[in-house]
């Protein structure tokens, strides 16, 4: 009995120091369908016309699907006319977005230690990234809103989740969410203020 | 002495390779509504920097409140160069927040003075024009507030005129650039510091190897032979510490270099109409016209007739949404499909330009034909909707956007409809 509870301990041990070997951080938290879905309903139709990145691949496709997920438009809508009538509001988008991994200083403390720490799971890489996104809201092609989030992340990867990092279509649905979530308490303050 | 030199390396290198500046690490607290612990840190960046005396200097060593940067490397320049401006800015963000729009005001205005100063110059065009479009928009917001409406209606303005810069193609070709140099300046960073530490490490262990032997071999009584180990682990070390100087060679980041051919990018001319007509010589359509035999070429009225077909049947199409939330779209859709098809031939068969070229670069090779090309059917699209109309007796598409293929039908449908406008546009201007 007591081997198993030490087994069990060496093994919790090695979890929390792998663990500790992969942590990371975002600027902001990922808004839930729950946020959403108890606070607005509204039966408005949303346009998304395009969401460039910078080398001009449209992501139009993935912000339209996040938007429709939260449960609050009545139909989120492909469409390439700012002005469409079938729309109460139309999105447009772009963002820039980067990451790249670099050695961080558990990394070079290692090369004095024959490489021991980072073979026990000592985090040896920090990847390092940004995705600026920008959103604007048209209502019948007339400029309506214009809402902008910078989300940086990083992540300290040991050598067993070397590599690992976050993700552009992540990063980009998380900016949807955080735009909706504004747009939303700035073209529908009266519903989230009747529901409170 | 080597000993202490690697013990002093290590904090150092933790300094350097640090990725994250202060005003990365302030943007969560803000996000999170933690006003007050973000207006300290600014504030201690502000103490440390001597916000006053630095005056838009930027030294090869920097240090804000918590960090020192290698300003040799480009992304830590872009991060010293960013501490006052976003110090200002981050302080007028909170000041917003909580509802002290004077102090808010106050803090915009600073930053972008400091901005001025520290991003001097069209290198620095894009980390200014950002800064901006925050500071601007804290501006126009808290005059809002403050009930200036002139003010507010000023920096509106100027925040909507940044706010279209910021999105224009022009200004994301420069941002793409900037994020390459900056990821390539982290790399370069990162490979010199591993290298460069492989070398402290390679020369703490001939260090300690030649003390130990050299102290064996005069306590046995071999002081020459001690002598002579310890000359060979010294012309080692000196051999490291010459392939170390010329690391820093080879992994150095020449800032001004970089900065200057960005300048360069920035300050790209506006094209000369002589640029304009290379762009369209140089085109595939052009190219084809010029093979062509006069003989196998549409002709005008053709093509103008052409147009107004497709734009007939775009508009004879009848959209009707059901109660279960469907599509329906009637039409001649067969004729439609076939039509397009035509018209995204037209393209590739232009007629051969005559003796007076100019005249054919204007009249054909039109924006309004780029984009028609631009809008041609891809082969999954046309299968798509050869597949949804079936036999070609179907007048009706019932579209659910709820599936993946329903979504696919309507952009494609879409497409069919701003091509069909661009091609009677271009028709008509022949």
């Amino acid at each position: 009995m007591g081997l198993i509870i030490v087994k069990r301990w060496a093994f919790a041990v090695a979890l929390a120091w792998l663990a500790a070997g992969c942590g990371g951080g975002n600027t902001y938290n990922w808004p839930s369908d729950a946020t959403f879905q108890g606070r607005w309903q509204t039966n408005s139709v949303i346009g998304v016309e395009m969401v460039n990145d910078l080398n001009g691949f449209n992501f139009a496709d993935l912000v339209q699907d996040e938007l429709a997920r939260l449960g609050v438009f009545s139909e989120v809508y492909p469409t390439h006319d700012l002005a469409d009538p079938r729309c109460d509001f139309v999105v447009r988008g772009n963002f820039s977005y980067y990451l790249v991994g670099t050695h961080n200083s558990g990394y070079y403390s290692s090369v004095y230690l024959f490489m021991f720490p980072a073979a026990f799971g000592l985090p040896i890489q920090h990847m390092d990234g940004d995705l600026t996104a920008r959103f604007e809201v048209f209502n019948k092609g007339t400029l309506a809103g214009n809402y902008k989030y910078d989300d940086a992340f990083w992540r300290e990867n040991s050598v067993y989740t070397y590599g690992m990092g976050p993700d552009a279509d992540y990063e980009l649905r998380l900016a949807a969410r955080l735009f909706a979530q504004d747009f939303l308490r700035d073209f529908y303050p009266a519903k989230e203020a009747a529901l409170k | 002495m080597k000993t202490l030199h690697v013990l002093l390396t290590l904090p150092l290198a933790a300094l350097c390779c640090q990725a994250s500046p202060p005003y990365v690490e302030r943007q969560p607290l803000l996000a999170a509504g933690q006003h007050l612990q973000v207006q300290a840190m600014a504030l201690d960046d502000l103490n440390a920097m001597g916000q006053f005396g630095a005056a838009g200097e930027i030294g090869p060593l920097t240090s804000s409140a918590t960090y020192t940067y290698d300003t040799t490397y480009m992304h830590n320049m872009e991060m010293a160069s960013g501490i006052v401006p976003l110090a200002y800015r981050d302080l007028a963000l909170s000041a917003f927040a909580m509802g002290r729009y004077t102090d808010a005001i106050h803090g915009a205005l600073k930053s972008i003075e400091q901005a001025k100063l520290y991003y001097q110059g069209d290198a620095w065009l894009v980390s200014r024009a950002l800064n901006l479009e925050d500071n601007s928009r804290v501006l126009y917001q808290s005059y809002l507030k403050l009930g200036n409406l002139a003010e507010a209606a000023r920096y509106h303005r100027q925040f909507l005129i940044v706010s279209e810069l910021v999105n224009s193609d022009a200004f994301k070709f420069l941002d793409l650039e900037l994020i390459c140099l900056r990821m390539t300046s982290l790399k370069e960073l990162s490979n010199y510091l591993d290298k460069h530490h492989w070398s402290n490490c390679t020369q703490f262990w001939v260090t300690a190897a030649t003390t130990a032997a050299a102290i064996a071999l005069s306590s046995q009584g071999h002081h020459e032979a001690a002598a002579a180990v310890i000359a060979t682990g010294a012309s080692v070390v000196l051999a490291v510490e010459y392939y170390k100087i010329q690391l820093k060679a080879q992994h150095s980041f020449n800032v001004a270099q970089l900065m200057t051919e960005f300048a360069t990018m920035a300050n790209l001319p506006p094209p000369s109409p002589q640029d304009i007509e290379r762009l369209k010589r140089s085109t595939n359509f052009y190219h084809l016209a010029m093979a062509r035999d006069s003989t196998n070429a549409v002709d005008k009225a053709q093509l103008q007739s052409l147009a107004a077909t497709v734009t007939q049947c775009v508009d004879g199409l009848d959209e009707v949404k059901d109660a279960d939330g469907n599509y329906h779209i009637t039409g001649d859709l067969p004729a439609l499909l076939a039509y397009s098809m035509r018209l995204d031939e037209v393209p590739l068969s232009l007629p051969p330009p005559a003796k007076r070229q100019d005249v054919f670069l204007d009249k054909y090779l039109s924006p309004s034909l780029f984009r028609m090309s631009g809008l041609r059917m891809t082969p999954e699209e046309a299968a798509l909707l050869k597949d949804a109309i079936g036999d070609g007796k179907s007048k009706e598409l019932v579209l659910d956007l709820r599936t993946e293929k329903g979504r696919e039908l309507m952009r494609a449908i879409d497409r069919i409809k701003r091509k069909a406008k661009e091609g009677q546009a271009w028709a008509s201007s022949l």
